[in-house]
This record gives C-alpha cells, structure tokens and sequence, in this order.
C-alpha cells in the first residue's frame, strides 16, 4: 500500500506544471501562444527579448522593424514591436488600418509608433 | 517616465492571470510639477508606486496623455506610470483595441519579477482583441486639457492663443487667460474642437437650450427641435456637427437614433463626435 502511494505521488509530481523562469514562485506550463517579436536583428535586446519569450511561449519567432509592414503576422497569434537603441532613431513601420493582430508596443520606439497611428496609447 | 508603475496593482485580469503580479510598493514623493495639471491639486505628498524594472535611470520610458483616455470603448489604462514631469494619470501601460503599449523601457534581463509577470501578462491579455481594431484615432486633444492649455495662454506667443480660441476671444481676453479658462470651464460640457485645433464654446446648442454636447439625450433634443421651424436649421447643423453624418429628414435621424442608440459613444479624442461602436466590437469574451 505504501508503495501504491509512493508511486501515486511521484506520477502527480512528474504531471505538475515546471516553474516559470523569471517569475518566482510561480507555476505554469509554457503559455499556448505563438509570438512575433520584431525588433532589430542582431541586437543584444533582441537576444535578451527571444530568451526570455522562448522560455515562456509555445512557438516564439523573430522578425526586423525595419522590414516589418504587418503582412509577417500572419501567422502569429501576438506581435511585439520593439528596438534597441535611441527609441527616436527606429525603424518607422506603416501598418495598413486594417491591421488587426494583436500587438504590443514597446517602450520609445512603440510609443512613437502608436502616436503615428494616432492612438492614444502613443508617446505623448 | 522613471521604473516604477505608479498605484497598487488593480483588480484588473492583467495583474492576475496567467500570473499573479506582486510587487514590492513604495511611497516614492509626489513631484511638485504634478500639482499644476488638472487632477493635481489634490495629490498627497507620497504616491504608491512598485518597480516595473531596474533601468538605473529616472527617465527613458514612455507615457501616453491620460486625459480622455476613457472616452472611448476601446481602450483602457492599464497602470498609470510614475512621471514626474508629466500630468497625473498618464498612461505608462495602456491598450487601444488590438494595441497595448508597454511604456517600459528596459529589456526582461533588467525587469523585476512581478514586471516580468505583469509583462507576460499583458501578452496573453492582448491575444483577446484579435481582429478588435481601434475604434477612433487622435484628433485633438480633450477638453480638460484644452482648457488647461488655455489657461497658459499668457505665456506663450499669440499665434498660439489665436490658434487655441480665434482670435476674438484672444483679443478680448490678451493678458487675462486665467479668465478665459474660467469661462471654457463655466461652459465644459459644450466645448468642441473645430478640427484646426481651434476650441469653440457652442454657443449654437447653448441657445437651443442644450447644456451638453456629449450626452445621447443631446441627440434627442436635437432630433425634437428639427420639427420646429424656428429651430430646425440650427438643430440639424449641431446633429451634423457632432455626428459627421449628413442626414436630413426628423424621420431618418429616428431610424439611426433607435438602430445604434445603444452602441453610441462621443469622443472628445476622436474628433468632438458620436461614434457607433460595431456589431459584436463588446463581445464579453473580449471585455474584461
């Protein structure tokens, strides 16, 4: 009987979600989203940026600001729009209005983005 | 905008799901500047604040203008960001239909754990408004802070007093513009933009009787006085004005009136006009 429970334990523990890096204390499986992160290629804080989203997210590609016109989110379920840098000097993206896939902006480069596209999350 | 998210996490599903966010708060001083923005008079000496990331910096994040923010169904402040320089409420994490702007700076390396978390977060939060695009875009700015700027006018050139009011009013009030604020504040709920950046006191819907020009019970006013003669051409001017729509006849703004009455929102940010939001836009699915 023992032994039944020993195993019963083992087999929930190995069943148990792993820790999330980065968010202590906290248990959960990789999120069931595929994100888009597109900044600059090549930089440290895109490295950073992958790593920390590749540890989280079921699917994690990347893609370069400069480049970047909406149509390469097709396939993702949310976009990051990001750079490293001088947030003034960024790449200017033209979204097409009828851009709808879920974005998020980041810091001065998003923000700039967003006052461009006249929302009012834009950098004020 | 500095580290720090500025207020305790709210109820808000983006502070609790998939993580749970739980920071360390702080009572960081209330910057002095504040004080003179509309909403600042009353700020107490400390506001609570809890650290998104370690930049190093007090600067180098972004915040988006707070003021009518809320005047839209599509967006919402997510936490306001502790900035000194910048009036109270400003938004340093914000969504605009299927955008959310994280005003952070700092790559995750340099994020707090519960910036991390509040970080994945607004990711997984997003995902609900696939498809749900902005409803307005920045047209002008919204009346508490039009009337703020008004109230500087002394300070700046005169091509800026002629832009903000015309130049009847800047003449008539050159040098007291404390006092041309106290009158656009008299007459909050009937300030408009011109769309040129001009602010205008609608003496029009005044005269009709009408003391707000953002509220539906506005439309229907209107709407009753276009069959009467002498208030007609008046009446349908002001609904054209606050709608962009060019309908003529009392029975056709009827028929839009009861079709979208229930979906009908005025934005001061969109434009000084009433908008209909879509078909489905509010989905509870897609709501908190």
């Amino acid at each position: 009987m023992k032994a039944m429970a020993f195993w019963l334990l083992a087999a929930s523990l190995t069943l148990l979600p792993m820790p999330v890096a980065g968010v202590r204390g906290q248990a959960d499986q990789k999120l069931n989203l595929s994100v888009l992160y597109v900044g600059h290629p090549g930089s440290a804080r895109e490295a950073d940026f992958l790593q920390f989203l590749n540890a989280h997210f079921r699917q994690v590609d990347s893609g370069d600001l400069a480049q970047f016109d909406g149509s390469q989110a097709a396939k993702s379920d949310v976009v990051l729009l990001d750079y490293d840098g001088d947030g003034f000097q960024a790449p200017h993206p033209n979204l097409p209005d009828s851009y709808s896939r879920p974005t998020v902006t980041i810091g001065v480069a998003g923000g700039l983005i967003a006052s461009r596209m006249g929302l009012k999350t834009g950098y004020m | 905008m500095s580290d720090a998210a500025q207020g305790e996490p709210s109820q808000h599903e983006v502070f609790r799901t998939p993580f749970k966010v739980q920071p360390t708060l702080e009572k960081w001083p209330t910057p002095d500047r504040q004080r003179d923005y509309p909403g600042g008079e009353n700020l107490p000496d400390q506001l609570t604040v809890w650290r998104v990331q370690n930049s190093g910096k007090d600067f180098g994040s972004v915040v988006a203008m707070g003021y009518g923010f809320g005047d839209s169904p599509d967006a919402e402040i997510l936490t306001v960001g502790y900035a000194a320089p910048k009036p109270p409420g400003s938004a340093g994490v914000s969504r605009q239909g299927n955008f959310l702007q994280w005003g952070f700076s700092s790559p995750p390396a340099q994020m707090t754990d519960a910036g991390k978390a509040f970080f994945l977060n607004c990711i997984v939060y997003i995902h609900k408004f696939d498809g749900k695009r902005p409803l307005i875009r920045r047209e002008s700015r919204d009346r508490t802070y039009a009337v703020y700027l008004i109230g500087l006018i002394d300070r700046r050139n005169p091509q800026f007093a002629i832009r903000m009011v015309g130049s009847d009013l800047a003449k008539q009030y050159a040098g007291q513009s404390k006092e041309l604020a106290a009158l656009y504040l008299q007459h909050i709920e009937l300030v408009y933009s011109d769309g040129q950046g001009q602010f205008i006191i609608d003496k029009q819907l005044q005269d009709l009787g009408i003391a707000s020009n953002r509220k539906v019970e506005t439309l229907d006013q209107l709407v009753n006085l276009l069959g009467q003669k002498e208030h007609a051409a008046a009446a349908l001017e002001a609904l054209q004005r606050y709608t962009g729509l060019s309908l003529n006849t009392p029975q056709q703004w009827q028929q839009w009136l009861a079709a979208n009455r229930q979906r009908l929102f005025f934005s001061d940010v969109g434009g000084y006009k009433f908008f209909v939001v879509p078909e489905g836009y509010l989905d509870a699915a897609s709501f908190r």
